[in-house]
């Protein structure tokens, strides 16, 4: 995509005269100078996090500041991990995100197939009551499912933090879409076959959407991934805290900040998003680009 | 064929596509049954709890409760507090998308210009929008730190005192505006250059034969064409930016004196802090209400704004 993108905007230049293609020169100067400045103090927080991560104590405490450590002291991660119970962290964020995402899929998925493909009286009207949940916030539940959780002794515990975020308005959305754009030939063969429609669903109709699902799954990561306020509500014990609440407890630890451990706290929980976007970026800017340009 | 042998294979058929028609409807239930269950336990009978108990003196601490009628709104809407949450709220939320969509077109303009490594910048400019807010707020608390973070130090290379911004109440506002912003750029600009790229470029260069320059092509071609897309990111910009919550939880925990605070945070500071649930679902619901009120004018307003 990037490499015809470029070879589209290095066209009009062909056109023109030498004297236009000075000035483009220039301009294409300082399109590069405006761009390079933006994405330097975009990406600065990530370099002063990392680098303030393998900082001594006294490098972070000289003035004037030391931009670059002069020994990276990688052990400050071990000895963060260590400081707090950052692996029970770690294995609860990745149950509450892997549940949640998969949970949330299979939903939208199923409820998506039943949605577009199958008959049934009054469906349309069913399907709106579904849309409708996207225009209710989670801050307006938020209360009342604390309630029903306290009521149900489900608090600090993984079915509370899991079960009510199962249902995805989203997923069954997107998939119905998707699924309305397949062939009706594909299903009628199946339906030959006699195949049942669960059957019709694993194995025509998803792998055919590879390209949605895997957006879907790593958007929904994402989001649950980072997710703060539900997290931070439901539970109440280090023991079952997930990583972006479990690493603010680092501040109350030291008397005066110890940013370099901060930093290698705040470090931990956003690599493995890092990675995950490093490696599949083309899905996430275009999951972006899609939702938007669709809604 | 036989008028009989007829009738008699289309009875077949009817009878063979009612079974087939039961077993569709069954298998329409079961599969949208566990969403539709859950959606119905844990979005629907919350949503309308939460009207009910905003009309409730409900505390957690106490194991009776009271119906108070509207009293928690009238309350709300007496109180400097309420009206200063929101306006903290009004202010981050226009400030944030307003500053927030003109540097997003910006840089969305100049990512659209010939670039070297245009996917590298697009990714660098992206990636604050898939962070963790929570974490990266540390990260934005540790740069704020009055003596030891990066303004600090460039300050002082200025030979000026940086203040401590997030305890001061004057700056504490924009402080945690330049992080929602830094947050919120990628994604913006990324669907504002997809937006650009999709423009028709025979009418650019129709514009150009014509003797437009470049700031009369983006102004009368460019520029009306990502209208929707434009007003769709403002709306969504301002529904995200009202419902902000984990940075100022992390950085501010609303103060000073109020100074920081917003909707999403004074709720749950009422619910889980003071255990007042009625005033913090009253709070709630009137939140839901100016949420709606942007969904309200997506749906009204889109044709309108759209000028091709």
């Amino acid at each position: 995509m990037q490499e015809t993108l470029a070879a589209d905007g290095v066209k009009p230049a062909k056109k023109t005269g030498p004297r236009v293609s000075l000035r483009r020169t220039t301009s294409g100067i300082l399109v590069h100078l405006i761009i390079i400045t933006a994405a330097v103090l975009i990406g600065f927080p990530f370099f002063y996090m990392l680098s303030t991560s393998l900082k001594t104590v006294q490098e972070v405490y000289t003035i004037p500041m030391v931009i670059l450590p002069a020994a990276p002291q990688w052990r400050n991660f071990v000895e963060v991990w260590n400081l707090l119970p950052f692996g029970r962290f770690t294995f609860n964020s990745v149950v509450y995100t892997v549940s949640i995402t998969f949970g949330e899929f299979m939903m939208g998925l199923m409820a998506g197939y039943a949605f577009a493909r199958l008959r049934f009286p009054k469906k349309d009207l069913i399907f709106f009551l579904v849309l409708l949940t996207f225009l209710i916030p989670g801050e307006i539940t938020l209360i009342p499912r604390f309630i029903m959780l306290k009521q149900l002794n489900w608090i600090n515990t993984y079915p509370g933090l899991i079960v009510p975020e199962l249902s995805s308005a989203f997923a069954t959305f997107l998939l119905r879409e998707h699924f309305q754009s397949l062939p009706d030939e594909l299903f009628d063969a199946a339906k030959i076959d006699g195949a049942g429609y669960f059957r019709q669903l694993m194995q025509i109709a998803l792998p055919l959407s590879k390209p949605i699902v895997s957006t879907l799954l790593l958007l929904a990561f994402v989001a649950h991934w980072n997710a703060y306020m539900w997290p931070l509500v439901v539970t109440n014990s280090q023991s079952m805290r997930t990583l972006p609440i479990g690493v603010q407890s680092l501040r109350d630890v030291f008397e005066f900040p110890e940013w370099q451990y901060i930093m290698a706290g705040a470090t931990i929980v956003v690599m493995p998003l890092v990675a995950l976007f490093l490696i599949a970026q083309k899905q996430f800017i275009e999951g972006a680009v899609q939702g938007a340009l669709k809604g | 064929m036989t008028a009989d042998a007829h009738r008699s294979s289309a009875t077949g058929m009817r009878s063979w596509r009612l079974t087939e028609r039961r077993r569709e409807y069954i298998a329409f239930v079961l599969f949208i049954l566990p969403n539709l269950t859950l959606l119905i336990i844990w979005t629907y009978w919350p949503f309308f709890h939460s009207f009910y108990l905003s009309l409730t003196n409900w505390n957690l601490l106490r194991p009776t409760w009271d119906m108070v009628g509207v009293d928690n709104y009238v309350r709300l809407l007496r109180s400097p507090e309420f009206w200063q949450i929101t306006r903290n709220t009004l202010i981050f939320s226009f400030g944030t998308v307003s500053i927030g969509l003109t540097l997003s077109l910006a840089l969305a303009v100049a990512l659209n210009q010939w670039l070297v490594a245009r996917g590298f910048w697009r990714l660098v400019v992206f990636s604050p929008h898939i962070t963790t807010s929570a974490a990266m707020a540390l990260v934005w608390i540790s740069m704020y730190d009055p003596k030891h973070g990066i303004f600090a130090a460039a300050f002082s290379w200025l030979g000026l005192r940086f203040p401590n911004v997030l305890s001061s109440p004057t700056f504490v506002l924009p402080a945690i505006m330049l992080v929602a912003i830094w947050k919120s750029l990628g994604f913006s600009t990324v669907v504002l250059l997809a937006a650009l790229q999709g423009v028709d470029t025979t009418l650019k260069e129709a514009a150009a034969i014509d003797g437009a320059n470049a700031w009369q092509i983006f102004r009368h071609v460019s520029f009306p064409a990502i209208t929707p897309v434009f007003y769709f990111l403002t709306i969504t910009g301002l529904m995200t930016a009202i419902k902000t919550f984990d940075i100022v939880s992390v950085m501010t925990g609303g103060g000073p004196a109020n100074r920081s605070n917003m909707y999403v945070f004074q709720i749950y500071r009422e619910a889980f802090g003071f255990q007042r649930m009625g005033v913090a679902s009253a709070l709630a619901v009137i939140m839901f209400v100016i949420v709606m009120l942007f969904t309200y004018l997506q749906t009204r307003y889109k044709e309108r704004w759209v000028s091709y």
